[in-house]
């Protein structure tokens, strides 16, 4: 009997154990979303191969989107009359912007002229300070008609607004001239094919970073140091978005922009994100709170081009890969992926970019150790399984970067 | 050819040059910097024969350079950048109380370098410097002002540039490098002078 009882006691401290577990089930189910909703932070596993990696790219004169939204591209890739270069922008923006429709792609070109020998110094071959040694000089390349016209000398770092407007910088005067600081005006183009109207008194170390909304945001250089950020409303009528700070994005809506204020070193770093209409910082957060995954190790730094698709925001660090969840007015960490760096890479990660609209795929792009002449490769990663495909290495000034626009707000 | 001799090389070919319109200056005043870590790499001025490259004096300072070891990731606008291109570079300038905004005090302005890499980086406003004043004070009191305050090793990052201590003990690695070059050297101001850095 009592033994029977016994029996009936463990059966029913049974069922509630299991009703207790379904329970806790359900709650936690209701509580966190999908485990397969939380890409895990870990270590990215590489490996050789290729994957086609959706959105446009270009690499050299060739312009490729073969899986892209542009039917034009869909059809084989296209030459470009110049190779995409922009020395003076380098990996903090993009060489070749796409029109809010895609038709249209703006990319950067850079003509020497003088021959120069970058490993020797200047005065040996000649060189000296305020000699002319090169052009920038934008293009406007037609996808669906495969044709090109050419922006006026001294032209880069475009960013397109949703209604077609193009906004750049245009120097003064438009040769890069040895030792001297590259001074430009910001420009916006009602279209491709307006006139150009000067949205700067006078010309400085300006770049565009991107448009938000109907604002313009402006890195504005200064020699030596960390730059600030500048917010046009229009030609003349600026104000200071953040000082000694740069753009990491700018949020699809346009209203925000998340950026990196502050420098290693210099009392820390801060990621802030900031209405734009107004300036005022509506959250941030310390950088030294996040730290490697696979070293534990607080993070140094973090840096733009980001990619932004709705909450995600995708930036480089000097852990790898960092997923921000960015809200209205909330930043918080979503992931962390750690990248060999000195292993895979000559140092640092170039343009990381989600590829697809859910946010899944990540292609980025970096120089790499190699015997003999500078090569660089192209890395397409799933980050929920924390894996990667390396293409193969191709010739430094080849590598295929994004094409991309960070503007913000109706596009 | 050894990285010494090719220096060696290279001082005794622009000393020629100098040699040429100054003959009564048997010396001549070099940098090298020997890349390792962001934090703790190796900066050393040499007084070399003019005539034979010979090193006739030398000191060594740990230096920084950079957030990151890719010298095609210039700072210019997202305030994050690798270290010093490799290669060999003038020195253009030097001034006691340099005045600029962010970077003030005792530097050496480097020339323009183009990095070899896929974005083709030009990595300009180069320096060799530290964090002080143009009066070669510190701001690490009231106010404090962290660039112009040397307080850890955290200030040898820099943006591309090369940084060097000004910290205890005094004499600082800035003093002891400013002390040598104006030994060695005096030159003050702007000028222009041939492969006087080589980085590696």
């Amino acid at each position: 009997m009592r033994r029977a009882l016994r029996g009936r006691a463990t059966a029913v401290g049974g069922m509630l154990l299991v009703l207790g577990a379904a329970a806790a089930t359900a709650l936690a189910l209701h509580l966190f979303p999908a485990a397969a909703d939380v890409p895990p932070s870990g270590r990215l596993e590489i490996e050789q191969g290729s994957a086609a990696a959706p959105g446009v790219y270009v690499g050299g004169d060739d312009l490729s989107g073969p899986v892209s939204a542009n039917p034009d591209l869909r059809h084989g890739p296209q030459k470009l009359s110049r190779g995409a270069s922009s020395p003076l922008v380098g990996g903090d923006g993009p060489v070749a912007t796409p029109s809010p429709d895609g038709r249209l792609v703006a990319y950067a070109t850079w003509t020497w002229t003088k021959t120069v020998d970058w490993s020797k110094a200047f005065s040996d071959q000649g060189i000296e300070t305020g000699d002319e040694l090169a052009v920038p000089n934008l293009r406007i390349h037609d996808t669906h008609g495969n044709r090109e016209r050419t922006l006026e000398p001294g032209t880069f770092s475009a960013a397109w607004r949703a209604d077609g407007a193009l906004a750049y910088v245009h120097g003064e005067p438009a040769a890069y001239r040895a030792n001297l600081p590259y001074l430009a005006n910001v420009v916006v183009r009602a279209s491709a094919t307006a006139a150009p109207v000067a949205w700067t008194g006078a010309p400085d170390r300006y770049r565009v970073v991107g448009w938000a909304g109907p604002q313009l945001l402006i890195a504005h250089g200064v020699e030596g140091g960390a730059a600030d950020v500048d917010v046009f409303d229009g030609p003349g009528d600026a104000r200071l978005l953040a000082a000694g700070a740069a753009v990491l994005g700018i949020a699809p809506d346009g209203r925000r922009a998340l950026l990196s204020v502050g420098v290693p070193g210099d009392g820390g770093v801060r990621l802030s994100l900031r209405n734009v209409a107004d300036s005022t910082e509506v959250a941030s957060l310390p950088l030294e709170s996040l730290s490697d995954p696979a070293t534990g190790r607080p993070l140094e730094w973090v840096a733009g081009p980001a990619s932004w698709t709705a909450e995600h925001v995708l930036v480089s660090s000097d852990a790898g890969l960092v997923v921000l969840r960015v809200t209205d007015s909330s930043i918080a960490v979503e992931q962390i992926l750690h990248v060999d760096l000195d292993r895979l890479t000559k140092g640092s990660i170039y343009e990381p970019r989600f590829a697809d609209d859910s946010a899944r795929t990540v292609v980025w792009w970096a120089d790499v150790p190699a015997a003999g002449a500078a090569a660089s490769a192209q890395f397409v990663c799933d980050r929920y399984a924390l894996t990667c495909k390396r293409g193969p290495n191709v010739p430094a000034g080849g590598a295929k970067r994004p094409v991309y626009d960070l503007s913000g707000g109706g596009r | 050819m050894s990285i010494r001799t090719r220096i060696a090389l290279v001082v005794a070919l622009a000393a020629a040059a100098v040699a040429a319109a100054a003959r009564a200056d048997a010396t001549v005043t070099t940098f090298d910097f020997h890349r390792m870590s962001n934090l703790s790499s190796v900066l050393t001025i040499y007084r070399q024969d003019s005539l034979d490259g010979s090193i006739m004096n030398r000191a060594s300072f740990r230096a920084g350079s950079g957030l990151n070891t890719n010298e095609c990731d210039s700072a210019a606008y997202d305030n994050v950048g690798g270290w010093l291109p490799a290669g060999y570079y003038n020195l253009w300038g030097h001034w006691d109380n340099y005045n600029g905004s962010l970077i003030q005090g005792r530097v050496w302005r480097l020339q323009d370098k183009h990095c070899a890499g896929g974005t083709g980086t030009l990595r300009t406003d180069l320096f060799i410097h530290s964090e002080e004043t143009a009066s070669n004070d510190q701001t690490c009191g009231s106010p404090y002002v962290e660039r112009f305050c040397w307080d850890s090793d955290h200030d040898y990052y820099s943006l591309g540039c090369i940084k060097i201590a000004r910290a205890a003990p005094y004499p600082s690695d800035l003093a002891r490098l400013h002390s040598s070059w104006d030994s060695w050297s005096g030159l003050h101001g702007s000028f222009s002078l041939s492969q006087r850095l080589y980085v590696y």
